[in-house]
């Protein structure tokens, strides 16, 4: 069973991506790379637009071409740094 | 710490991304104004703004009284990262703990430009990334820290990129860390200037393809001109058909020995065409004719002949 908050993010990423870059993705496998849909222009500005609109600060670690490859690996990107900050938060309530 | 970024690229932009989250205050961010990009955007300019730094135009590091305007705001250190612009030395001069350039390139090798491509032009199995400190001279300063990683067989030019950025960002940031608590501990090692090699800007050979030569140097150069769909700083590798100049975006090495003529057209599959190189078939799968890309297989026939190669004009292999 699809995870929702995956399914979720994947929607919103494919609307971000359509409405703020002009870019229609076919399917989440669609390589947004070997399709030529990202230009380096619009690379930056999907970076800005993830942090702006999901609220997560991709790491340099995470800086890997294939972590962008196409929507459903940044959306698991996403929510995998989703995750983890709902588990540090966790942690602190616990610790206290 | 008072800083100032000359930055430009995918590096710049998450070296901005880190230092809006930390605590230092960012002078002055140095990058290309819109007006000055291809299609009047400047994602680099814009997303600096956003972030609350006050921008100038890229130019400006070749204009020594930018050297007074640091020292009145107290610049302690100066970062490059991917900026195209030499700095004037009274510029490099000005920051109180010097100028530092991020090189996407494992100095004293590949100093220059375009490192990344003519490493993996010349098949090298690793590459790397280089933090030194600037001097007048190009890419000479001491080295602060370095981290080589491997280059892999089917790695373009956009993927190795893309490892730089990765570690060469990383390495910024651990060098705002020491610089900030202990600068003092910074190492500084002077480099061996025996072994530099100094790259230039342009391909060689004009970026044509000689089919006469092996099938590992043509896709070498295939991968190193590739920054598919970013914009190359080559072009693509460049091959004609009759009077048609195409650029050749993607191929790979087949392993399957070739015994026909350098530059000929053998069989087409769905998605691909086999072209002779000197010792075997290369497959092409993507081309460039005028701005468009297309497929290999929309293009070529078997039984046509790509030009094995132009002429080489006189001083475009200029490097050392």
């Amino acid at each position: 069973m699809p995870d929702p908050d995956y399914q979720q993010i994947q929607t919103q990423l494919t609307g971000l991506l359509a409405e703020k870059l002009n870019v229609e993705v076919a399917s989440e496998d669609a390589d947004l790379f070997e399709s030529g849909a990202l230009d380096s222009q619009k690379f930056v500005e999907l970076l800005l637009h993830i942090e702006q609109q999901f609220g997560t600060h991709t790491t340099i670690e995470d800086f890997e071409i294939e972590n962008f490859r196409s929507v459903g690996r940044i959306a698991a990107l996403i929510l995998k740094h989703k995750n983890a900050a709902c588990d540090a938060g966790t942690a602190t309530v616990q610790h206290r | 710490m008072n800083i100032v970024v000359a930055a430009q690229e995918m590096a710049g932009l998450q070296v901005l991304k880190e230092l809006a989250r930390g605590s230092h205050r960012v002078v002055a961010v140095l990058t290309s104004p819109p007006e000055a990009s291809q299609d009047g955007r400047s994602n680099l300019w814009n997303a600096a703004n956003d972030l609350g730094f006050k921008t100038f135009p890229a130019k400006l590091v070749q204009d020594p009284t930018l050297g007074d305007m640091l020292r009145s705001e107290h610049a302690d250190i100066l970062l490059n990262v991917h900026s195209l612009y030499i700095i004037h030395p009274s510029v490099l001069a000005a920051p109180r703990l010097g100028a530092f350039n991020l090189h996407p390139g494992p100095l004293p090798r590949y100093a220059g430009l375009n490192s990344v491509s003519w490493a993996i032009f010349r098949g090298e199995k690793e590459h790397g990334v280089t933090i030194h400190k600037m001097e007048p001279e190009i890419d000479t300063g001491d080295i602060v820290y370095q981290e080589i990683f491997p280059i892999a067989d089917e790695d373009t030019a956009l993927a190795v990129s893309f490892k730089c950025t990765q570690r060469g960002v990383a390495l910024m940031l651990r060098l705002l860390e020491t610089v900030s608590s202990a600068p003092d501990a910074l190492p500084l090692v002077a480099q061996d200037l025996s072994r530099r090699e100094y790259f230039g800007k342009v391909a060689p050979n004009g970026g044509w393809i000689s089919w006469t030569a092996s099938a590992e140097r043509v896709v070498n150069l295939v991968r190193a001109c590739d920054y598919f769909p970013f914009r190359s700083p080559w072009g693509e590798a460049m091959t004609r058909l009759g009077q048609n100049e195409l650029g050749v975006a993607k191929a790979s090495r087949t392993g399957l020995a070739s015994h026909a003529e350098p530059g000929t057209v053998g069989e087409v599959s769905d998605s691909a065409v086999f072209v002779a190189a000197a010792d075997e078939w290369v497959l092409v799968k993507k081309l460039k004719l005028g701005d468009k890309y297309l497929a290999a297989v929309d293009l070529l026939k078997s039984g046509d002949r790509l030009e094995p190669s132009r002429q080489p004009t006189v001083g475009v292999t200029n490097y050392a």
